[in-house]
């Protein structure tokens, strides 16, 4: 499978504290990529990397081979889409009007009745159609992130009629949805990683560690700011390793063939165990 | 609707032709209703126009326009009467200019607060306008001093001049204070407006403690904003600038709705947001720099009217700024007959009217269910 981002010992700094340090990490078409790790150990900075919204200050990011800071903004968007984890509009736009803002630049050689009919079929997609004349201001936070996981599968759509190797990128996508929805979101997710006319590179970011032990084709590990593992899910599901990473003392069990994990209390290195 | 997503998402496969589906008959309905709304908001600019022309101080006998207008037309001048040249070289100018001043003043203000992300943000609010009208009077008290033994009599164009160099200069330094290394913080860019306004505002009232009575009375002038200085000479000064103003903003549409989301997500979406920023930031300075210049510090007219806009047509700027352009034109010149009117035969500076009818308007702005906007 090809290889849409790779980050070569990319590292971003702010003042002198490393965010990311030395980040080695290839996102793959057909590969769900699933970042995990403690609060602050640098997963949103490294989807910015990743993303080409920050540039790093160390080691190089790059897209099919370029590296992404000679890469226009207009060639990046129709190659990789975010879903951002902060969705907040500044104004009163309609639900169809902020999905449609993922063709506002990759989408200007649609004509209107392709826009519409993409429109409606993502956010049927993202189950949010009943919706989409209602103000996006005055939906649920999980309503409004339903509806920009509509609008990222727009732009990927959209994109991807000139573009057929592409990455979606998820920062912590199911944080307000409830359960049902937060399968829903993965399963499709996966299944973009899984169709056969052009697969999709996907990179999220989840908390559920159970999730992300579901769905995660590659299980990468930050803490501090370094990958601390990454590989297959049974590799790196290993209670000693999420222990140390997280603090927390943690058992691992299979169910049904699910690997299933579960907290068992606060982990002191000092208490015997 | 089964309340999942679909197990596959594979938009490809659908076919989207046939039956128009829920977003396309919500465009076409949304479609009738701008099309209502531009027809009666022309309907009113066009009767605002007329009754602009025809009463003031001195009311004119309907029949004035055609007369004077077929005399025009036949023989090529104007009719040698009293109405007639109140009609031409007065009302005319007067109507123009506050139809294109309340046109700018409410675009610039819809573009800043794209900008800005916050609906807000008013080019008298960031001290834009403080700015314009600090170097107008700079203008006007010290350019009899420094000018006029150079340039003898000052020329009226000295002026906007000025108040154009003002306004683009506290743009530009409100930029400069924001951007570090390429990014515009916009909560740093909006409180340093708040403090270069109140920079302008004080050096404005350590120049009118020196001014003698007659700049003082020019300064006032400024301060409160009025047309009745209206000439042709005025406006054939800034309706080139203004005009493509009005006619580049709409370009900036597309890139100002994905600002809305985050400067991040702009990006994300392909557009090349710097590029969309330093223009719409040029675009705003040279419409306020304009305003101030030929009718002093108007106030709200760039908050109310994009507000009232977004509840009528929606938010998307790909509407906003054209119709801004027409509610603009409507508000003040609606505002400018008003001041006419009320305490006829002086009149009113148009400022105090557009600040009476925007500060309640704005408090409730700040009250209201729009509140949670604004964060």
């Amino acid at each position: 499978m090809s290889i849409v981002l790779r980050a070569e010992r990319a590292g971003y700094r702010s003042g002198r504290r490393w965010l990311v340090e030395e980040a080695e990490l290839v996102l793959e078409a057909g590969t769900l990529t699933v970042v995990i790790g403690p609060n602050g150990a640098g997963k949103s900075t490294l989807l910015r990397l990743m993303s080409g919204e920050l540039a790093p200050n160390q080691g190089v990011v790059t897209s099919l081979g370029q590296p992404l800071a000679r890469v226009p903004a207009w060639q990046m968007a129709a190659r990789r889409v975010v879903m951002a984890q902060s969705g907040r509009l500044a104004f009163p736009f309609r639900v169809h009007e902020v999905v449609a803002f993922g063709i506002l630049a990759v989408g200007r050689r649609l004509d209107r009745t392709e826009r519409d009919s993409l429109v409606e079929r993502s956010l049927q997609a993202a189950d949010m159609l009943a919706l989409a004349e209602r103000d996006f201001q005055t939906l649920s936070g999980g309503e409004q992130q339903r509806v920009h996981f509509a609008r990222a599968l727009c732009q990927l759509e959209a994109a991807g009629r000139v573009e057929n190797r592409q990455v979606l990128m998820l920062d912590e996508p199911i944080a307000s949805l409830d359960l049902e929805h937060q399968f829903a979101l993965l399963d499709a997710a996966k299944a973009l990683t899984r169709r056969k006319a052009n697969p999709v590179a996907v990179m999220a970011i989840l908390h559920d560690l159970n999730l992300a032990a579901c769905y995660a084709d590659h299980l990468v590990v930050l803490s501090h700011g370094r990958i601390a593992a990454q590989g297959p899910v049974p590799e790196i599901l290993d209670e000693a390793l999420l222990a140390d990473v997280f603090g927390v003392r943690l058992s691992i069990t299979r169910q049904h063939g699910l690997p299933v994990i579960l907290p068992q209390a606060r982990f002191r290195s000092a208490m015997p165990a | 609707m089964n309340g999942t997503f679909l197990s596959e998402p594979n938009l490809r496969s659908r076919d989207g032709s046939g039956m128009p589906g829920t977003v396309a008959s919500l465009g076409a309905a949304h479609g009738r209703h701008v099309f209502f709304w531009a027809g009666t908001g022309f309907s009113l600019l066009a009767g605002l126009f007329l009754l602009s022309l025809f009463k003031g101080a001195i009311t004119l006998p309907p029949g004035t326009l055609l007369h004077t207008f077929g005399r025009v037309i036949q023989e090529g001048s104007l009719p040698d009467t009293r109405e007639a040249l109140i009609l031409a070289n007065i009302r005319l100018p007067r109507t123009l200019l506050a139809m294109l001043v309340g046109a700018a003043l409410a675009v610039s203000g819809a573009m800043l607060q794209g900008l800005f992300r916050n609906p807000l943000a008013d080019p008298g609010l960031i001290g834009v306008s403080a700015g314009a009208a600090l170097a107008a009077g700079l203008t006007i008290v010290f350019g009899d001093m420094l000018l006029a033994p150079v340039l003898g009599k000052l020329p009226f164009a000295v002026l906007p001049a000025g108040a154009f160099v003002g306004g683009l200069g506290s743009t530009l330094a409100l930029y400069a204070i924001a951007t570090r290394g390429g990014r515009t913080s916009i909560a740093t860019m909006l409180l340093a407006g708040v403090a270069l306004g109140a920079l302008s505002g004080a050096i404005s009232g350590f120049l009118a403690y020196l001014s003698d009575d007659r700049q003082l009375r020019d300064l006032t002038f400024w301060a409160l904003g009025s047309f009745s200085g209206a000439s042709w000479a005025k406006l054939l000064a800034v309706a080139p600038a203004m005009i493509a103003v009005l006619l580049l903003a709409p370009f900036l549409a597309r890139g100002l709705d994905a600002l809305a989301l985050g400067e991040a997500e702009a990006y994300h979406l392909g557009l090349p947001v710097q590029r969309v920023k330093a223009a719409a930031i040029l675009i705003a300075a040279v419409a306020v720099g304009a305003s101030v210049a030929v009718a002093g510090m108007i106030g709200f007219v760039g908050i109310v009217v994009p507000h009232v806009l977004r509840l009528l047509l929606g938010a998307s700027h790909r509407l906003l700024l054209p119709f801004s352009a027409l509610g603009g034109a409507l508000l003040l010149l609606g505002a400018d007959i008003i001041a006419r009117l009320v305490v006829a035969p002086a009149e009113l500076p148009i400022g105090i009217l557009t600040a009476a009818i925007g500060a309640p308007f704005f408090l409730w702005l700040l009250l209201g269910r729009q509140a949670r906007s604004f964060e």
